[in-house]
């Protein structure tokens, strides 16, 4: 089956294992998303459902992951992604490995780190993690540690890896509940541009989307935070999830269209291809035969690695979405609700289709897209 | 990978480590700069950004011996291209410092030290702002006399012994800026007898380099403290000077050694270079007259490609005071060609020599006294390679 690895860079508390374990807990079951999402390993699930348990229930929050503590394979979690279909059977369609380190092995003089650079550059997306609780502190212009270690620690560490990253990079902006209704994302977004190594770093990568997503494990309304620094959960509140599921979203179709991209920059014949290709965004959403035969998705059949070898409709999506890149700019939100609606109406007609593992891969890049549009519509400003 | 050394001179508290760790904030991501410097030893890159974060911290300023367990720093240049890092060469920073210099001046691992000095690439003698403020402002005469009777005298007694150029850091010139001009104080300093001695016998340019950790409007001074502007962003400022002039400077320092020693070297002109004569400027106290060639294979780690002398020497040779915007424009004109052409360890170092002028070059636009400049007789320096 193919499998996509996915770093997470975040200092120690910006909540990476906590993400994971409210990603895991909204995609266990099939709903709205149209997949849902599984751990193998039993005793890796228990430990996520008990994280999780920590997190809803009663009023303390789990403990920072410790480095020591953590073994080999203690940071690694395999999330397999399938699709039940009417008659209750279950296609897997791809999985997902997620790499996560302790945070301390980040930024700690005294933990020794691993090789983070040389795992980051094998990666199909990295994810930086930036704790909301310190963005909290840094936009409120608080004099305090939370903000020097975001400054001086955390932006320096976690870009310092991603400039060597050759996959996408997204930034994952957690504990939104702390943010939201005081802070837009976009003024979110502006202020981190002010940081030095964060706006080198933005300019550099040009080659690939780079997104800023808000996820919170619990929602709104669930935790207060006090004037002491300390969260505290509010009595019968029940954890909602935030967009925790959408990082995973953007993983595919960000490195297919990062690859394809590649992929022609590195060939020049592709070039001349391209001006063949009928401008046709969305196509992918439209099985068009003629385009099985068509030169530039030849191309990239031949080319792309296994893992990202697609139906010639995604491959031209991809295409098509690089070709469109600057018109998107100029027009993110209106089009981005457009592609949702398309997407959500092709949805039932390509779950009918499922009937083995491509198909279900298929139907799971369509869910994909129509979850980073939803993220494109709810938060223009989620694109650098 | 070509590695220059740096001997840094200061005394304990000066700020050196701190310097460093400015130095790494801010070159640390490429952006403007078009490189940037890796630290390999993930103890010290890790301790680089804690100093720095200490430095920034609500409670002040990192202990000055909190990292004295580390004397040697190796900062990496490397070039982005796309989604490739080309390394390009190394500069290890040696810190002698505080008590370690008190040391080898009474008298103790004087070999290693002398070693040391005979090897670098560069001097780097950092002076704390804060006292360069006493001496300027007759403040605190304590601070006085210990730039004048301790800081000063140790660091210029090892300067005298080495051949190498030398930089004179100024810490903390947020502080200054506001207060005295650069030239005011290489006037200041001009009249310590022996500061003027170690200037006066160079062979090749001395410069007076301030640098921030900060920048300007992260704080401000208050009666004595220092307050910070709230919701301001520190930015380091100038802190890559010193390590950019270090390769140009040392080129040409190399020059005036292989021509001290009669270098007996063949012609070979610069790919399309129509004259023989490309450059005819003048610098410190030297007429510099360079040929069209890159420098003999004994030029060891100054070697470089002739259209990079040509640059260097472009750049070194402009007189200051006739600021030239075409110049400094095609300079960086020439860095964005030499960045899309990187494509190994050489072009790379190409590359960030082209990078190292352009901020040498606008430096020296902000600051034309910081080259220290004594005029004395005038030298012939002519340059040219083995037909190899």
């Amino acid at each position: 089956m193919r499998t996509y690895k996915v770093i997470m860079l975040g200092p120690s508390g910006a909540g990476k294992t906590v993400f994971l374990a409210s990603m895991h807990k909204k995609l266990s079951i099939q709903g709205e998303e149209g997949f849902f999402i599984e751990v193998q390993d039993p005793v890796r699930r228990q430990v996520l459902e008990n994280i999780y348990a920590e997190v809803a229930t009663g009023d303390k929050w789990p403990m920072h992951t410790d480095p020591s503590d953590q073994s080999k394979s203690g940071h690694e979690w395999t999330f397999r992604c399938c699709v039940r279909i009417e008659d209750r059977s279950i296609y897997p369609a791809c999985q997902f490995t997620y790499l996560d380190y302790a945070g301390g092995k980040l930024t700690d003089v005294n933990v020794a780190g691993e090789d983070l650079v040389s795992e980051a550059k094998t990666a199909d997306a990295v994810l930086g993690l930036l704790d909301g609780r310190k963005i909290y502190s840094f936009m409120n212009n608080n004099d305090d540690e939370f903000r020097n270690l975001f400054l001086h620690k955390d932006i320096p560490s976690i870009a310092r890896i991603m400039q060597y990253c050759e996959a996408p990079v997204h930034f994952v902006i957690s504990k939104w509940d702390l943010l939201e209704g005081k802070y837009t994302l976009g003024q979110i977004r502006d202020r981190l541009l002010e940081i030095l190594e964060f706006k080198n770093l933005i300019s550099q990568l040009t080659g690939s989307t780079v997104r800023l997503i808000p996820v919170s494990s619990v929602g709104a309304n669930f935790a207060t935070l006090l004037p002491n620094g300390k969260m505290q959960k509010h009595s019968g509140a029940i954890p909602r999830p935030f967009y925790v599921e959408v990082p995973l979203a953007c993983v595919l179709p960000d490195a297919l269209v990062k690859r394809v991209k590649d992929l022609k920059q590195r060939e020049k014949e592709i070039a001349d291809m391209v001006v063949k290709v009928k401008p046709r965004f969305g196509g992918f959403l439209t099985v068009i035969d003629e385009l099985l035969t068509n030169t530039v998705v030849k191309f990239l059949k031949d080319n792309l690695p296994g893992n990202y070898q697609f139906s010639p409709d995604v491959l031209n999506w991809a295409e098509q979405k690089i070709q469109k890149a600057q018109e998107q700019i100029n027009q993110r939100e209106s089009e981005a609700a457009k592609i949702t609606q398309e997407q959500i109406m092709q949805r039932d007609k390509l779950f009918k289709e499922i009937k083995n593992e491509e198909t279900a891969l298929n139907y799971l890049m369509n869910q994909f897209l129509t979850l980073t549009s939803s993220l494109d519509t709810d938060f223009p400003a989620s694109k650098f | 990978m070509k590695t220059y050394r740096i001997l840094m001179l200061g005394s304990s508290g000066a700020g050196k480590t701190v310097f460093l760790a400015s130095l790494f904030k801010h070159l640390m991501i490429q952006g403007e700069s078009r490189f940037f410097v890796e630290v390999e030893d993930e103890r010290k890159r890790k301790s680089l950004n804690d100093i720095y974060a200490k430095v920034v911290a609500p409670e002040g300023w990192p202990p000055a011996t909190q990292y004295r367990e580390f004397s040697e720093w190796t900062f990496t240049c490397c070039v982005k291209v796309g989604i490739s890092i080309y390394p390009a060469c190394r500069f290890t920073y040696l810190d002698y410092a505080g008590g370690r210099i008190t040391d080898v001046v009474e008298g103790q691992d004087v070999d290693q030290l002398g070693e040391e000095v005979e090897k670098a690439d560069a001097l780097l003698g950092l002076l704390d702002g804060q006292k360069i403020d006493a001496l300027l402002n007759q403040g605190d005469p304590m601070l006085i006399k210990i730039l004048l009777d301790k800081d000063l005298p140790s660091m210029l007694r090892l300067m005298q012994t080495s051949k190498a150029p030398i930089q004179f850091v100024i810490s903390k010139w947020d502080l200054l800026e506001s207060k005295h001009t650069l030239g005011q104080i290489r006037d200041r300093l001009m009249q310590i007898p022996e500061f003027r001695k170690i200037v006066e016998s160079r062979n090749t340019i001395v410069r007076l380099i301030p640098i921030s950790s900060v920048g300007s409007n992260f704080a401000t001074q208050r009666n004595g403290k220092m307050l910070k502007t709230p919701g301001a962003l520190p930015h380091p400022t100038h802190v890559e000077v010193p390590l950019a002039c270090v390769f140009p400077d040392g080129w040409l320092t190399r020059i005036n050694q292989l021509q001290a020693a009669g270098s007996k070297l063949k012609t070979q002109p610069i790919q399309g270079s129509s004259s023989k004569f490309i450059k005819y400027g003048q610098i410190g106290g030297f007429i510099l007259k360079l040929t069209g060639y890159i420098l003999p294979p004994d030029a060891g780690e100054f070697q470089v490609a002739g259209f990079i002398a040509q640059n260097i020497v472009a750049a070194l040779t402009r007189n200051a005071a006739q600021k030239n915007a075409q110049a400094t424009a095609k300079l960086r004109q020439e860095r964005e060609a030499t960045l899309k052409a990187v494509k190994s360890e050489e072009t790379a170092l190409n590359h960030a020599v082209n990078c190292f002028l352009v901020i040498q070059d606008e430096f020296v636009d902000l600051f034309p006294d910081s080259e220290l400049v004594v005029p004395t007789q005038s030298i012939d320096t002519q340059v040219e390679i083995p037909a190899s």
